[in-house]
């Protein structure tokens, strides 16, 4: 008669067990698509922020341009968020000489998750940045003396 | 705690601790939902800073300019020669187009540069304004008016009147190198009507005019005379040359008119001040404007443009 109990026992320790395997699947399964549709918004973010600041950059070239060699300063200001998805990223600018003209890589990153977005934009002028920059507003000037876009944190 | 410790009072946690992982997981959801939502929503903004009014206004600028100058250096008024019309004219055009900007808001400002020193100077325009001798302002009658013209925009002498000579005076002549004009009545009386002679190194020519067709106006660039009878129009032959070293007038005071020149020679400044607003009665000069420099300012809250812009006459806006 010492085992009369052991049904309830096993049930409560099964449904336990099943209850916590199901919760389990759940919270892998959510923390799995939260990641790739996180990772896919920072994605979809980074790109739509390159462009943004690719355009200003182009924008601050014509304007240089339009002057003609002569005197003349122009500033930009490049309204961008300090982070996507709540997670800070961080931009990269580099000038590649071709020819007479030339192009800026613009490289926007975040480490976690790892997610970078590229773009390219055209420039006459020669495009000068800080080795890295911060995600946040940006200015980018031109001046007579430089003769060069310069992108700094506004 | 020995009542939390009670048999059955912790069967909670795990529906707990599900409710705040579901409640987290939602969290993140709408994080994410809102960053999508952003982003879609900065996609589908204008990607333009403004840029492309603050060329456009540029542009306008140096359009209007443009035109201004031209305007200006045409149909200048006497009380307001062709580089103060251009200053005010500026000024105008500024007015303008900053109300049209700043209903954008943007802060539009054009201005000349060094405070109107850079309106640079171009050909001569030489004018007398009242009817009078053809003397200079020390009252000579022999006198030289340019120098070293090399094009003639414009040269029209009205005469009024001509004396009659006294014994062996001279007529009143115009000189252009080896080319002149003499104006004489043609007997001893005002009225026995005017003789036009023309000539050069190898040819003269005589026109014969009365006294009632009088004034005279001598167009010395479309070569021909016309007087008050609008029929009489005859063209000048031997032409006066377009290119010539010295242009000046002999014996001024035995005619009574006035004259334009418009050119690119150098006024003789001993016998013609620079027009320098005065209401004067004297032969005086002033200039065309040749090139203008100008500071173009445009402004947003996203933009900051300022450059510098030359407008010279005849570019083409």
């Amino acid at each position: 008669m010492s085992d009369r109990a052991v049904s309830v026992t096993v049930n409560y320790v099964m449904t336990i067990t099943i209850t916590a395997i199901l919760l389990s699947g759940l919270f892998i399964a959510s923390g799995s698509l939260i990641q790739s549709q996180s990772e896919r918004a920072i994605q979809d973010e980074l790109d739509v922020l390159g462009e943004r600041l690719a355009a200003d950059l182009s924008t601050a070239d014509r304007l240089a341009e339009s002057a003609d060699g002569g005197a003349a300063h122009a500033r930009v200001s490049t309204e961008l968020p300090r982070q996507v998805a709540g997670t800070a990223y961080s931009i990269e600018i580099t000038w590649i000489e071709n020819g007479e003209n030339g192009y800026a890589e613009l490289t926007l990153r975040t480490s976690d998750p790892e997610v970078e977005s590229a773009t390219r934009v055209v420039t006459t002028t020669e495009v000068t940045a800080a080795s890295k920059l911060s995600g946040g507003d940006l200015l980018i000037e031109f001046t007579a003396e430089n003769q060069r876009l310069e992108v700094t944190t506004a | 705690m020995a009542a939390l410790n009670r048999p059955g009072t912790d069967r909670g946690q795990l529906i707990l601790v599900t409710g705040l992982t579901i409640a987290v997981i939602l969290v993140a959801l709408v994080v994410l939902l809102n960053t999508v939502i952003y982003t879609e929503n900065l996609a589908t903004r204008g990607v333009d800073a403004g840029g492309g009014d603050a060329i456009e206004y540029r542009a306008t600028v140096v359009g209007s300019v443009s035109e201004l100058i031209a305007e200006e250096n045409a149909h200048y008024d006497e009380e307001e020669p062709p580089v103060d019309g251009v200053e005010t004219g500026i000024e105008t055009i500024d007015e303008t187009l900053s109300e049209r900007h700043l209903t954008r808001g943007a802060v539009a400002e054009t201005r000349v540069k060094d405070g109107g020193n850079s309106v640079t100077n171009g050909s001569a325009i030489i004018w007398q304004t009242d009817d009078r001798g053809f003397i200079n302002n020390e009252e000579t009658d022999n006198w030289t008016v340019a120098t070293d013209v090399t094009d003639t925009e414009r040269f029209v002498l009205t005469v009024d009147s001509v004396n009659p000579a006294a014994g062996n005076e001279e007529p009143f002549r115009l000189v252009m190198d080896d080319w002149s004009m003499e104006i004489e009545v043609a007997g001893e009386n005002e009225t026995d009507g005017v003789n036009v002679t023309i000539k050069n190194a190898s040819t003269t020519a005589i026109y014969e005019y009365g006294t009632d067709e009088m004034p005279l106006e001598v167009d010395l660039v479309d070569g021909t005379i016309e007087s008050s009878d609008p029929t009489e129009l005859r063209t000048i032959d031997p032409v006066p040359p377009s290119s010539v070293s010295q242009i000046g007038y002999e014996n001024g005071d035995r005619a009574t008119g006035t004259f334009e020149l418009r050119s690119d020679g150098t006024p003789d400044g001993t016998n013609l001040t620079e027009y320098d607003g005065r209401d004067g009665s004297d032969p005086y000069y002033t200039h065309t404007v040749e090139r203008v420099d100008l500071v173009i300012h445009y402004e947003t809250t996203e933009l900051r443009y300022t450059t510098e812009a030359t407008v010279e006459a005849g570019e083409s806006a």
